[in-house]
């Protein structure tokens, strides 16, 4: 083979090897169209985002309502008893709806774990398109919720929920 | 006519810390008698074996919500006059809309004090 045969050969096999870039980047960004979730980074990580916000304040506030009315406590004259015993239930009382916050962080994580999950799936539909080892299903339409389903939120975050005041207009 | 203190109670909540929450609430209160269900399901074998004289229960749990066991309740011919009152942390209109729909008695929304506790009992059984 000539030296002018051989380098077009090389150039031949370079050509070819830039079309396969080419059409691999295309693939990739086609495949990353579908992909793309704008209700993921539109409304479930901000919510995530939003509920971890709550999530701090609730325990701070918690924990701030907890040690008050531990220093309530410490804080009391024991030489008059019956006043004593009922500043004691009072701060009791006063602990006990500051523990409610367990519950109500509990729901809170559970929704930041739902997202968690979906990024992780999103992740996973990544790896796969472009590994091959499996082909990019078309994308579901996630299935109406059932009514009943529908009802279940989970806390409300800062100004997106309704007051107990409002609901006692409601039952009055 | 006056409220029993002694009547049993149902609080039905899927965090354990909710109920003992609630129990230590209701004990504070003067109520003496109070049973526990984690579940809409379990809590309507138990009304079913128990005569209760009202139901507290919260909306979000599996594999029966609260909501599921209010019109379970209503729809029971033995069961329908049971007082209901659902605490729960889902506060959207919509929500407290169809609970009332459905016949709750009334309904709290978490966090809550022991005083709005109070003040619900009061409304839905009568002074104490």
């Amino acid at each position: 083979m000539s030296s002018n045969e051989a380098n077009t050969a090389r150039i031949k096999k370079l050509t070819q090897e830039c079309v396969d870039i080419v059409r691999t980047i295309l693939v990739a960004r086609r495949e990353m169209g579908r992909l793309h979730d704008p209700e993921l980074r539109q409304v479930h990580l901000p919510r995530a985002s939003e509920e971890i916000g709550a999530i701090l304040t609730m325990t701070e506030s918690a924990t701030n309502d907890i040690m008050l009315a531990a220093e309530d406590m410490m804080a009391l004259d024991l030489s008059e008893p019956d006043f004593a015993a009922e500043q004691i239930n009072a701060a009791c009382m006063r602990i006990f709806e500051a523990c409610s916050f367990q519950d109500i962080t509990g729901q809170r994580i559970a929704n930041v774990l739902k997202t968690l999950q979906l990024v992780e799936s999103k992740i996973e539909e990544f790896e796969n398109a472009f590994s091959g080892a499996a082909s990019v299903e078309p994308e579901v339409v996630a299935e109406k919720p059932h009514s009943d389903a529908a009802l279940l939120n989970g806390p409300a975050l800062e100004g997106e929920g309704i007051e107990q005041d409002f609901v006692d207009q409601l039952f009055a | 006519m006056a409220v029993q203190m002694n009547m049993p109670i149902l609080i039905v909540d899927d965090y354990r810390t909710m109920l003992r929450i609630i129990r230590n609430l209701l004990s504070k209160l003067g109520f003496t008698d109070i049973d526990e269900a984690p579940d809409g399901e379990t809590a309507l074998a138990m009304l079913k074996s128990r005569d209760y004289g009202l139901v507290i229960s919260d909306w979000n749990m599996q594999p029966m919500t609260g909501f599921e066991l209010l019109k379970v309740v209503r729809a029971d011919a033995v069961l329908k006059t049971m007082p209901f009152i659902m605490v729960t942390a889902e506060s959207k209109v919509e929500n407290v809309q169809a609970a009332r729909q459905a016949g709750v008695n009334n309904y709290i929304i978490k966090p809550f004090s022991a005083a709005v506790l109070k003040a619900k009992l009061k409304a839905v059984l009568g002074e104490f």
